[in-house]
């Protein structure tokens, strides 16, 4: 079974294939979402999901978040006794909504299709393909999220579709896609993007605002940075989310017996975010004008991804665009969706008619050139573009350079992906080392050709006639490198972890919100969900399953109460 | 079945949309793409093309209404892949003022705007038949901007200032109230309006740049070059800030060499040469126009022991030249504009069409009409009529020789060895008439401007240059936008020896006539540099067959 995966900075979701649907799968406590949070303690206990998320507040050393945007850095996180790349991190989530898919079928995935961001640079496709095998799981495509959510989209009334904007927006990531679909071709025209950008940028905003009214400074300070981070992070996203359906939220901090707050209201939040939502218009642009499609004659405009909830982001749409955006899809859905269909696509599911998906590369591809300028210095990292960006995949393109020196024996050079003129802010890929006859400068050519194919592989061709000398080389990236036994010892590190056993999942994580509560309050409020949460436990201790759910819903059905209507 | 596309996607021709796309879709389903590479692209290429075909208009119907509105489709279509859907959109729908980016037309800036009716209805829309009103502070900036409506190199009085600065308030407010196509409209127009008012917009600058992050553009590979422009030049303003501030490393040295007069022997054991030097490679490779605010005669009493080594490394070396492109001002003149008012629409049409004529049997020589002209290239068709605006009968408002001899250089860009080998012997056919007619003339060909119509050809050159013309419009070659900017191309060492020897200039002279574009020296040097490029235009790279 191939299954579709939408591995995302704030929360994951997984869907299957089946009986002609694509279908959600839930996660041990019922939900789509899992939160994309792992927590690991000394022990070696580990936690995934919503429970890992709720310890984020009381063993913020022990947890992490949007570790999806550190994909394809070398930055590891500590957590327990060990540190963990962010492949890893993603492979535990992976690995958690893999277990999901075999409760809900009773069958065990091996192969997936997984979901990144179109702007994602080909480091950061890289680490997700390893993170999907550290998970064990044959990644058997990586698709652009955009492109997900367009089928998706697609698949509701299986119309034609007249060119539309898929604009996602998510915790980390931001992607722009204009999508077309006939006759059961689905076209990416143009991505564009800012794998920078997302909800996590408006909570440190709201961070900013806040903190200086809460009058809390000292207080702060006093608390280890990692907790004190963790606690604003959470009471930012907190306020953010009411804000979307009120005009004035409260930032609540609670240092121990104490409890902070301010109040934010919409409009001097929108201020704030003024900056982010400025960067949301560039690639909204770029991928209209790549596309060639005039802003009138979209059909549609997608939305996608959960900070599309945010009306600061929904008003500077309706700006934009001047008109209301599609919520046919829903944000959080849509992407595993989509993914699910493609995973059917490539199992031949029944009720699937071919279809085509063609897309673009989303990135300009070339190599590093050298001159020599009339001062004496070397102009180097100068990129010179083979493959342009939003050029239809696959493509095959070919340049020729020449020799720079008298007598030069070899070229070296760097291959690089991005959009600067200089390589230096580009990302780069591999190196390129070709041995040339020496001859005096200008005379020796060499024909570099680079195809890029539809998995986002990309091969360099280099020949030089005058010497017959010619190189296949796929391009390697340093992390690559890293052996198959790496990947197999970073499977077996992630193994020793002890994991809950599922039927008690729900349970943990009930316990882990109920303790979160306790430590956001004060006061009476404290010592009530303290005696609730002793209750609980002391319930578990009975073993009769019946007991256990009356003593969590209870629990749970205080602390929603308390959650929802804050006491002051 | 005939040619491309309709062979390629194997049916008939047709201007059924629907039809091109099923054929594309059963011919794509059909194909292994991972293993089809080349067959998927020309495909495409066909599709497109077919497509582009369906929804061209039969030329009679064609009305000046509609043409003035494709300058729009246009802005969005620079570097696309060939569009599928074209936007279509009632005249009376659209915004009408006009700003022309791509030409980069200081009248297109300065001249008409008409605009945006913001006001119309509640959500920004303009009201179907409201009158075409500029966006607000448009005018004004302007005014201030070009006094009298001339370009003016003086800086802004504080009273004009403060009118310019709320006046570029309001236009921001209007960009931020726009739809997103509006706003990169103003966006556009503002920063070429600023670039070209340059360097009495200089305070004006800063502002923009921090409603519409021009420098967050900065060394993209798309940067558009009025920002080029403008974002060297606030780079420029800040180094010049920082480096007056007297914590500054290199404030001692641009002190220094602030000073009038020849550095004496305490000055050279005040300050250190590395800072000079440093000071000086950082401002001629970033920021050259601030050169100007140092004393000449005190660089020069710094450099000279320096020559030496720039012999030197000048023999060794591959040398590169960058070269700032100056603004190119075309020479369209709405003022020009005839009436049309009293004239019945029949009558404009026929005009029109015999004026078009007119311009492309000019360009392209006797017997070719616009007809031919679209059949070969509609794309370059399009914006050459627009180029020509409002046209009637024989009295033409654009030299239509004028603007084909700029895109024949433009597609350099694009052109492969053998159209480039031509293009550049074409070259030097403009520049030899031109070097008989003196500076002016050669300067209107170096910069591709070709002021007052360029040289003066005798009839065998002008029938060759309309051949070259009409090779390049069937290459669809004619369309390139020109690139612009800086950008840097190399001249291998042996040109420049070759060369060198026949103007009679030390390799050191040489180099300087090359770097700036405009030395008196640079005809003669370009002329010689291309003359003996083509003796042996293999042995050079493409590049430079581009850049020269």
């Amino acid at each position: 079974m191939i299954i579709g995966i939408d591995l995302g900075t704030t929360n994951s979701a997984v869907a299957i294939w089946r009986d002609g649907e694509s279908e959600l799968v839930p996660n041990a406590l019922g939900e789509f979402l899992t939160p994309s949070a792992v927590s690991i303690d000394s022990s070696g206990q580990s936690w995934v999901g919503r429970a890992a998320l709720d310890r984020m507040a009381t063993h913020p050393s022990e947890t992490v978040t949007s570790f999806k945007r550190r994909m394809g850095t070398e930055s590891e996180a500590t957590l327990g006794k060990r540190s963990y790349t962010p492949e890893e991190l993603s492979a535990m989530v992976l690995r958690s909504l893999v277990d999901d898919v075999e409760a809900a079928t009773g069958e065990r995935p091996e192969g997936a299709v997984i979901t990144v961001p179109a702007y994602f640079n080909e480091r950061q496709r890289r680490a997700t393909r390893r993170a999907g095998e550290i998970a064990g799981l044959k990644v058997e495509r990586l698709i652009n999220e955009p492109t997900a959510a367009a089928l998706a989209f697609g698949l509701i009334d299986k119309e034609e579709r007249e060119p539309f904007l898929v604009f996602d927006l998510g915790g980390g990531t931001f992607d722009v896609s204009i999508v077309e679909m006939f006759e059961g071709i689905v076209e990416v025209r143009a991505s564009a993007g800012d794998n920078r950008l997302g909800g996590d940028d408006f909570d440190e905003v709201m961070v900013k605002l806040a903190e200086p009214k809460l009058g809390a400074s000292d207080v702060l300070d006093r608390i280890p940075s990692d907790r004190r981070e963790a606690l604003l992070q959470l009471a930012a996203e907190k306020t953010r989310c009411d804000l979307s359906s009120a005009n004035l939220a409260t930032f609540r901090v609670t240092v121990g017996d104490e409890e902070f707050t301010a109040d934010i209201d919409t409009q001097e939040f929108e201020e704030a975010a003024e900056a982010l939502v400025k960067r949301l218009r560039d690639p909204v642009i770029r991928s209209l004008r790549d596309s060639g499609i005039d802003v009138e004659s979209l059909s549609d405009v997608v939305l996608v991804g959960g900070a599309t909830r945010m009306p600061v982001v929904r008003k500077a749409l309706t700006r934009m665009f001047k008109r209301f955006p599609n919520s046919t899809v829903h944000p959080d859905h849509a992407v595993a969706l989509g993914a699910a269909i493609q995973a059917g696509l490539l199992s031949n599911g029944d009720g699937l008619e071919e279809i085509r998906i063609t897309d673009v590369a989303p990135f300009t591809l070339g190599i590093e050139i050298g001159m020599d300028d009339a001062y004496g210095g070397r102009i180097g990292g100068i990129f010179s573009p083979i493959i342009e960006r939003n050029t239809p995949v696959p493509v095959s393109r070919m340049q020729s350079y020449t020799t720079s020196e008298d007598g030069q024996r070899q070229i070296h050079s760097g291959i690089y992906q991005g959009e600067a003129r200089q390589v230096k802010n580009n990302v780069k890929l591999g190196e390129l080392v070709v041995p040339v006859p020496a001859k005096p400068r200008g005379e020796i050519e060499v024909e570099v050709r680079f195809t890029y194919d539809t998995n986002g592989l990309l091969e360099i061709d280099v020949s030089v006639p005058a010497s017959g000398y010619q190189k296949n080389v796929v391009i390697v990236d340093e992390d690559d490198k890293r052996s198959k036994k790496e990947i197999e010892k970073s499977r077996a590190a992630l193994e020793k972890l002890k994991v809950h056993p599922r039927d008690e999942q729900v349970n943990i994580a009930a316990m882990q919100r109920a303790e979160r509560c306790y430590e956001g309050f004060t006061g009476p409020v404290r010592e009530f969900v303290g005696r609730s949460l002793d209750n609980f436990k002391a319930a578990l201790e009975k073993q009769d399953p019946r007991i256990i759910a009356d003593a969590r819903e209870s629990l749970m059905q205080l602390v929603d109460e308390i959650e929802a209507n804050p006491p002051v | 079945m005939s040619g491309f596309p309709w062979s390629v996607l194997g049916i008939e021709e047709t201007r059924e949309k629907s039809a091109i796309r099923k054929a594309y879709s059963v011919k794509l389903k059909a194909m292994n793409l991972d293993e089809q590479v080349q067959d998927y692209a020309q495909l495409r290429e066909a599709r497109d093309l077919a497509l582009r075909l369906a929804a061209q208009p039969p030329f009679q119907s064609t009305s000046f209404e509609d043409d003035d509105d494709d300058w729009y489709d246009d802005e969005w279509d620079i570097g696309a892949p060939a569009g599928i859907e074209q936007p279509r959109f009632d005249p009376e729908d659209e915004f009408g003022w006009e700003i022309r980016p791509d030409e980069l037309s200081r009248e297109a800036l300065v001249g008409d705007m008409g605009d945006p009716g913001v006001s119309g209805s509640e959500l920004g829309f303009p009201a179907p038949s409201a009158p075409p009103v500029r966006p607000d502070g448009w005018d004004e900036l302007r005014a201030v901007l070009y006094p009298d409506g001339e370009y003016s190199p003086e800086g802004m009085a504080l009273e004009e200032y403060q009118q310019a600065e709320a006046a570029l308030d309001r236009l921001i407010a209007a960009a931020v109230d726009g739809d997103i196509a509006f706003h990169d409209r103003i966006d556009h127009a503002l920063s070429e309006l600023l670039a070209s008012a340059w360097p009495r917009s200089a305070p004006l600058v800063e502002r923009a740049n921090r409603s519409f992050s021009w420098l967050g553009a900065a060394g993209d590979l798309d940067e558009r070059y009025a920002l080029q422009f403008l974002n060297a030049r606030i780079e420029g303003m800040r180094f010049h800030e920082e480096v007056m501030d007297a914590g500054h490393p290199l404030h001692k040295a641009w002190v220094e060499l602030s000073q009038p007069g020849k550095s004496n022997i305490l000055d050279r054991l005040r300050i250190k040469r590395g800072d000079i030097d440093r000071l000086l490679f950082t401002v001629r490779t970033q920021f050259p126009e601030l050169e100007a605010l140092l004393d000449e005669e005190r660089v020069a009493s710094w450099e000279k022991p320096a020559n030496e080594t720039v012999s030197w490394i000048v023999q060794r070396l591959f040398i590169v030249f960058v070269i700032a492109q100056a603004l190119r001002f075309c020479v369209f003149d709405d003022d020009r504009r005839p009436d049309f008012g009293a004239q019945s629409e029949a009558s404009i049409e026929e005009l029109r069409k015999e004026g078009l004529d007119t311009a492309s049997a000019t360009a392209f020589g006797a017997g070719t009409s616009f007809a031919d002209v679209e059949a070969g290239d509609p794309e370059f068709a399009a914006s050459f009529e627009r180029f020509l605006g409002p046209v009637q009968g024989a009295a033409l408002y654009g030299d239509p020789r004028q603007f084909v001899r700029q895109k024949i250089l433009f597609a350099r860009q694009s052109a492969e060895f053998d159209m480039l080998v031509a293009i550049q012997a074409q070259q030097l056919d403009w520049l030899q008439a031109a070097r008989k007619e003196g500076g002016e003339s050669c300067a209107a060909v170096l910069d591709a401007s070709f002021r007052s119509g360029g040289p003066r050809m005798t009839q065998e050159q002008l029938d060759a240059e309309q051949e070259l013309a009409r090779r390049l419009l069937d290459a669809k070659l004619l369309n390139v936008e020109p690139k612009t900017g800086e950008f840097s191309y190399s001249v291998p060492g042996w040109l420049i020896d070759q060369a060198r020897g026949s103007v009679g200039l030390s390799r050191e002279d040489f180099v300087k006539v090359m770097q700036n574009p405009s030395h008196s020296d640079r005809c003669r040097v370009q002329t010689a540099l291309i003359s003996y490029m083509l003796t042996a235009p293999a042995r050079v790279p493409l590049e430079t067959l581009r850049g020269l």
